[in-house]
């Protein structure tokens, strides 16, 4: 059943949107508050249940593997919370119909469904049972208070103050999350119900501290405590009905409602209460203050909302049953006046056009009906008989006088108090009563959607305080004995007692109440000049983090966004030579050395010294031919390496890339300046040359390390074994290229076919390639015509040779397109690139995608008749009575052919033409 | 025999497919109409295939493919488990977002420039990575990756771009030199490059030098393919100067197969979050994390680039990836799979996001891109949910991952990583904040600037990531359970290797 009202709450927001436009201006806000209405009705519903000291639950499975339920618990507290937020929702939206009658159409569209979206989030967080689903809830309020803080966000007030509201909230936020994620680990289980059931269990769990600390975090920083209270005057920048419903009646409470939820936990931990007493007392003064010194209307009503939640978390704090009493029934209280005031001063905001209390004045004439549902209002808020807030203060104090505590919250609880009723007859007496003639006239007047909020909220404060027998039975006795967990008596307070100890601190509290109402000018006056306050304020102190906080980050984004590639490359490599010696004082071993050293060998030797030559001549060269000679000369070396230890394939394609790098690479120097000067300074090169130093000590006693080990060669020895038995090559390389390893090669393969798109796409013509070919044809050699034909016959059937014979001898698809390439290199070098590409007559890009295509084709007859991609299947024919065993190997190898023939010359027809250009 | 053929290759297909498209979309390369066609036929067969086998490993739990016949430890085999599958099925969704997405940002003369047959083989390669079981062929994909990403970001051949496209090929290049040397050092000590089997292989072996070295070479390598600090310059420094299509994609997968390979790697072969072969992985990667998602939100804070700002998010998300890796618990290593399959999608929306508030605004600058809450409601809804799922809000996925990889942490004992990632939390959602003040709210003061409409096939990509973010927060359980099977199936290889 609740959560049928959760979902029509949620749909009823969603469908906000469409509805007011449909319903235009007159008729939406009326219209919508039918939904909390009905939902107010609707929860009316369970006043048998509720009365009865029962609860309604509902519970659906969500994430059972991460403990969470779509846990639902309607409780006395819950239904207390459930009709405030419904109840003065419904007037709110009423309320809002009107008073954004100024808007545009998607604005208020707008503005409804936000409010409601939130009424929905407010609803589900009172409901909720389990914490995580209630955090949910809690984040959507934060939200949707950003939002509606942010409402008018073309300017820079407004958003402003929802940044700050939004950062602290969100803050807050985070910390319940931890507190909610340490207190299912204690318990196992994040039901509310289990936190207050099993409190002195979790107050032994040795995460309590961490728990309290983020609950209460958490809820001083939703219900605006010290030192996170400044958030909320700041929202004041949203619309008024906003104010009422998020900031004064609702969401500030929850956090109260949450510390509530949480009091059996924080009374059986040390200092618990103390804690809490202490940062609402501060809370208390420090607000009492501001209210004395602020000068707009509803800025006012903030600093005594932020007052009274300090009331609340003080009520919280103190021990005993009254306490709680006194909170159940101040949260009543104050939501009725304080939203009232609110309307009242929204109502004046929206005739006047004015916010600053000082000058209004003599509004009774044009707000007639609104003057008095705010003197009701303030009658309320100064506690005096026979108001409902009359009866919240004798608890209040009765609650001060029966609890543990010294003497000194309550001097400050009648501190607070007086300052709260010259608040109160402030913000009537001001803008209403006095100063007539100070506002000639007024835009809008009272409508009946203006008055409906504060007429209906400013008769229940009398009402419900001279007929209080059914809300004391339906919602106050069921809301105190779910959070206090007994059942308590309630003795109303009444004018029959006579003289009782809390009716003279209530008259103590009246009389310095109305000496400051008297001398509220002067007070007010001096205290504004004191600007102290503002210096040491904690919102000082949060605009000072959040500047500094902003040059810390542009000093971080400088310091990692500098720009400098050889920086960053060093930085990197460093890194990696930091990991692999963190790695090595981890694991706290030497190389190991081998047992015996093998033979000196010449050979190797001469070749690795060329090597090492071919390195540092690389490094010290000046020009960029030296570079590339050097640089050559170590790939010659690898190729020579490759030759002496078996493997003639890769010595040959090692030899054929290097040429082909050789033709590649002079053409791009071709456009480029020979003289590269060094643009390191001394100590660059230092640093540089010892982390490249360093790095190859590294991996020099790596290398030695590793080849003490037993050659494992399980895997060698298999590709030997069966390289002609199962896979019908000789070649072991090429068996191993095409096919124990072939999806490598099909991997590479596509790497070079894409490269071919890189080189094609970058070196290509940018507007047309005429005239490059033009100047390329004009530097045509002779000789070199006439005799570049004959070797690009030879080479191109070599290099099909070279593919054929690939799986028995020395050769392969690779090899085969690298010359093949030869062949066209040379034709566009003596003839011209166009007639190379004339001769080739496909597109280069088209020869490698024919050829990818065709390797990837050849694995699937292997899939299709094995259920193996890439398993080559073979065929023995006879040709002329020699029987020729083919098999997919040659299509894959031709595909590998073609992609390197068409990349290679991707890159060579560019160049040529970036050469020209 | 095509139909049996179809479902024994079930582990392949998200590889081949976009492989052959890559091949057509070069042999169609005249019509970018065709082209297209092609791409999003092939994306389309791709997420199909992905789906499939997810089906296929939830019911087999493995899928292997033996390419040519050779099983493991000889020939190379792909072992798409839940983790693979699942990431797999990912990168499809993503694929199809930026496939859409590319319909109204990819113009015909940047599909000349070859940015299908570039898209479709980054695809591969990241379906490839996911999906092998081989060391060295995982290194392959990472160099597909590599060239197809170069390409895609210097597809419109600004002196930008190509300045962009050069230092992400310089820094990717030594990361891979890293990966190349671990997989060298790995393979002279054991003889063999299957994954699962150098697991077994190293069970219960001395950490020698070699091995040591190996696996902090591989850490290096994959941690600068993740974006992690201090490696990961690269990205910043060339993210932003990409089509947004191509950022999307990169932002979405990249850095994420990175992260993958850390985890297959590391979990597998080294053994952390079971029996460590070699001490000391885990605390580094702490301490790669908590800098990382410091350094991040603090240089993300400092961005008036909306792309720059949101590749340094990137960074952080990656963080907490690490994070869920470096708690070495099981429970970690589900959270972190849970992490990703989140940040995927998430990060892929957020870029389209900023694309179409640059297409509404001509602009990426922050400050120059006030009030879309006005006048688009729609596309501003959609934002809101890719940012607070960013930001961690409940019941977005973004809160599930944060939640699990917090709750992990707390759980492995690792209270001041937990503190640091709400810390870094807290900022993402501060960043965030600023960036929806600045461009949704506010008003456009100067009356020339019109804002122009946001193309419908934005709008859909939009929405089919938005649904995703709220579909695996909503559905968490189905996502929580399956990313603990996957975890456990990490950390125990030895079921992989049975069944093969």
């Amino acid at each position: 059943m609740i959560a049928w009202l959760l979902g029509f709450a949620f749909l009823g927001s969603c469908a906000a949107w469409p509805l007011s436009f449909l319903f235009g201006r007159r008729a939406s806000g009326w219209l919508l508050a039918l939904v909390p209405a009905s939902l107010f009705v609707a929860f009316l519903d369970f006043v048998p249940t509720i009365a009865a000291g029962r609860a309604v639950e509902w519970r659906m499975t969500w994430a059972p593997s991460l403990g969470v339920d779509l846990t639902l618990r309607l409780d006395g507290f819950s239904f207390l919370f459930a009709l405030l937020i419904t109840g003065i929702g419904a007037l709110v939206v009423v309320y809002a119909g009107d008073y954004l009658s100024n808007e545009s159409a998607p604005s208020r569209a707008r503005f409804f469904t936000l409010i409601l979206l939130f009424m929905t989030a407010m609803l589900g967080a009172v409901l909720s049972d389990n914490l995580l689903v209630l955090f949910l809830f809690w984040e959507a309020t934060s939200i949707l208070s950003f939002l509606l803080i942010g409402f008018h966000a073309d300017s820079p007030h407004p958003r402003r103050a929802a940044l700050m509201a939004l950062r602290v909230t969100a803050g807050g936020g985070l910390a319940l999350l931890a507190a909610i994620i340490l207190v299912g680990m204690s318990l196992g289980s994040y039901l509310l119900t289990d936190v207050t059931a099993r409190a002195y269990e979790l107050a032994q769990s040795p995460w309590i501290v961490p728990i309290l600390i983020g609950v209460l975090i958490a809820a001083f920083t939703k219900s605006a405590q010290f030192p996170f209270h400044f958030w909320l005057p700041n929202a004041m920048q949203a619309p008024t009905p906003a104010s009422a419903y998020l900031h004064s009646a609702t969401m500030v409470k929850l956090g109260i409602y949450l510390l509530a939820r949480f009091e059996p936990v924080i009374g059986a931990a040390p200092r618990g209460r103390d804690t809490l007493i202490a940062f609402a007392l501060a809370t208390m003064l420090i607000a009492a203050f501001q209210a004395l010194r602020a000068e707009n209307f509803k800025t006012v009503l903030a600093y005594s909302t932020v007052a009274s939640l300090g009331i609340l978390v003080m009520l919280v704090g103190l021990d005993g049953p009254i306490a709680t009493v006194a909170m159940v029934g101040f949260v009543l209280a104050h939501a009725l006046y304080k939203a009232t005031l609110f309307f009242c001063a929204g109502s004046v905001l929206h005739a006047t056009g004015l916010s600053k209390l000082r000058a209004m004045g003599g509004l009774v004439r044009f707000l007639p009906v609104t003057a008095v549902a705010a003197a009701l209002a303030s009658l309320s808020m100064a506690g005096l008989p026979p108001f409902v807030g009359f009866i919240s203060k004798e608890f209040l104090f009765e609650a001060q006088i029966q609890s543990s505590w010294n003497a000194v919250p309550m001097a400050v609880a009648v501190l607070v108090n007086a300052v709260l009723v010259a608040v109160a007859g402030v913000v009537t007496l001001r803008p209403f009563f006095l100063g007539r003639g100070k506002v000639k006239h007024v835009k809008h007047g009272e409508t009946p959607a203006l008055l409906v909020g504060p007429v209906v909220l400013s008769l229940l404060g009398l009402l419900l305080s001279l007929e209080p027998d059914w809300i004391t039975a339906a919602v106050m006795r069921p809301a105190v004995a779910a959070v206090y967990g007994a059942d308590v008596a309630l003795e109303l307070p009444s004018l029959r007692h006579g003289v009782t100890q809390t009716l003279a601190l209530s008259a103590v509290v009246v009389g310095i109440g109305a000496l400051i109402l008297r001398f509220w000018g002067p007070i007010h006056a001096h205290l504004r000049s004191r600007t102290l306050i503002d210096r040491y304020d904690t919102e000082h102190a949060f605009e000072a983090i959040t500047r500094r906080g902003g040059r810390l980050a542009a000093a971080t984004a400088r310091w990692v966004q500098h720009g400098d590639l050889r920086k960053y490359l060093w930085v990197v490599l460093a890194s990696g030579m930091a990991f692999v010696i963190w790695g090595h004082v981890a694991t706290g071993r030497w190389p190991r050395l081998p047992d015996t050293l093998p033979g000196w060998r010449i050979g190797p030797a001469a070749v690795a010294l060329i090597g090492i030559g071919g390195a540092f001549a690389a490094v010290r060269a000046r020009t960029l031919v030296s570079t590339m000679v050097a640089v050559g000369l170590t790939g010659f070396v690898a190729a020579l390496t490759f030759m002496m230890n078996g493997a003639p394939d890769l010595a040959l394609t090692q030899f054929a890339v290097e040429s082909l790098i050789v033709v590649l690479l002079t053409l791009v120097l071709l456009v480029l300046p020979l003289d590269a000067p060094s643009t390191r300074t001394r100590r660059e090169r230092t640093l540089d040359a010892s982390l490249a130093a360093a790095f190859s000590l590294v991996v020099f006693g790596v290398l030695v390390d590793m080849s003490t080990t037993s050659r494992a060669t399980l895997i060698s020895d298999f590709f030997a074994a069966h390289s002609y038995v199962s896979a019908f090559g000789r070649n072991v390389v090429n068996v191993i290229l095409v096919d124990f390893r072939g999806f490598d090669t099909l991997g590479e393969t596509t790497v070079i076919a894409l490269s071919a798109i890189l080189a094609w796409s970058l070196l290509g013509p940018r507007t047309s390639g005429a005239g490059g070919a033009a100047v390329a044809r004009g530097r045509t050699i002779f000789i070199l015509s006439m005799t570049s034909r004959l070797f690009f016959w030879l080479l191109t059937v070599l290099s099909v040779l070279i593919l054929l014979r690939g799986h028995n001898q020395i050769g392969g698809g690779f090899v085969g397109g690298l010359t093949a390439a030869l062949g066209f290199a040379l034709i566009s070098l003596a003839d011209g690139t166009d007639r190379a590409r004339a001769m080739l007559r496909v597109h280069p890009i088209s020869l490698a995608g024919g050829g990818l295509f065709l390797a990837i084709a050849s694995g699937l007859p292997g899939l299709i008749l094995h259920g193996d991609f890439l398993r080559h299947l073979w065929l023995e024919i006879d040709v002329f009575g020699i029987p020729i065993k083919q098999g997919t190997t040659l299509p894959f190898d031709l595909g590998v052919y073609l992609v390197v023939l068409g990349t290679v010359l991707a890159f060579l027809f560019g160049l040529r033409r970036e050469a020209a250009r | 025999m095509i139909a049996d053929a179809i479902a024994r290759g079930a582990a392949v297909w998200p590889v081949a497919i976009p492989l052959i498209g890559a091949a057509l979309t070069l042999l169609v390369r005249r019509s970018p109409r065709i082209q297209r066609g092609v791409m999003e036929g092939g994306v389309m067969l791709m997420l199909g295939a992905s789906v499939s086998l997810l089906v296929r490993v939830a019911r087999d739990d493995v899928a292997v493919m033996a390419f040519g016949g050779w099983g493991a430890p000889f020939g190379i085999t792909f072992v798409a488990d839940r983790l693979g599958a699942a990431l797999s099925l990912v990168t499809g969704i993503v694929a199809l977002a930026v496939a859409i997405y590319a319909r109204a940002d990819i113009r015909a003369r940047r599909r000349k420039a070859g940015f299908d047959p570039l898209f479709l083989g980054m695809l591969a390669a990241v379906n490839g990575a996911f999906l092998t079981g081989d060391l060295f062929n995982l290194y392959v994909w990472f160099e597909l990756m590599l060239v197809a990403a170069v390409g895609l970001v210097s597809l419109d051949r600004r002196p930008a771009q190509i300045d962009g496209a050069i230092r992400y090929a310089a820094m990717s290049m030594v990361g891979a030199s890293f990966i190349l040397i671990g997989i060298g050092l790995l393979y002279g000590e054991t003889g063999t490059l299957d994954i699962a089997h150098l697991g077994v292989t190293l069970v219960g072996k001395e950490p020698t030098l070699t091995l040591g070295t190996s696996a902090f070479m591989l850490l290096a390598g994959f941690a600068l393919k993740a974006g992690l600090f201090p490696l990961f310059f690269w990205l910043p420094a060339s993210y932003h100067t990409a089509p947004i299509s191509v950022t999307a994609a990169l932002a979405g997968l990249l850095t994420k197969v990175g992260f993958y390979a850390c985890l297959r790697v590391l979990v597998v072969v080294f053994g952390v979050g079971g029996k460590e072969v070699v001490p000391g992985i885990p605390p580094l990667a702490a301490l790669l994390a908590a800098a990382t998602m410091i350094v991040s939100v603090l240089a993300a804070l400092a961005q008036v680039d909306i792309r720059r700002l949101l590749a340094f998010h990137i960074v952080g998300q990656v963080a907490y990836l690490m994070m869920g890796l470096a708690l070495a618990s099981s429970v970690g290593i589900a959270s972190a799979i849970v992490y990703m399959m989140h940040t995927m999608l998430v990060q892929t929306g957020l870029f389209l996001g900023a694309g179409a508030i640059a297409r509404a605004h001509g602009s990426y600058d922050l400050r120059q891109a006030p009030g879309l809450v006005r006048d688009r409601p729609l596309f501003t809804a959609l934002f809101a949910v890719m940012a607070l799922s960013l930001s961690g809000v409940p019941p977005l996925s973004g809160f599930w991952a944060k939640f699990v990889v917090i709750d992990a942490a707390f759980r492995a004992d690792a209270a001041w990583l937990a503190v640091v990632a709400l810390i870094v939390g807290f900022l993402t959602l501060y960043s965030m904040s600023t960036l929806w003040s600045d461009s949704f709210w506010g008003t456009t003061s100067r009356q020339t600037r019109v804002i122009r409409t946001i193309p419908p096939a934005m709008m859909y990509a939009m929405i089919l990531l938005g649904a995703c973010t709220i579909g695996i927060g909503l559905a968490i359980d189905v996502v929580f359970t399956f990313a603990t099977d996957a975890a456990s199936q990490l950390t125990h290889p030895m079921s992989v290797g049975m069944t093969r």
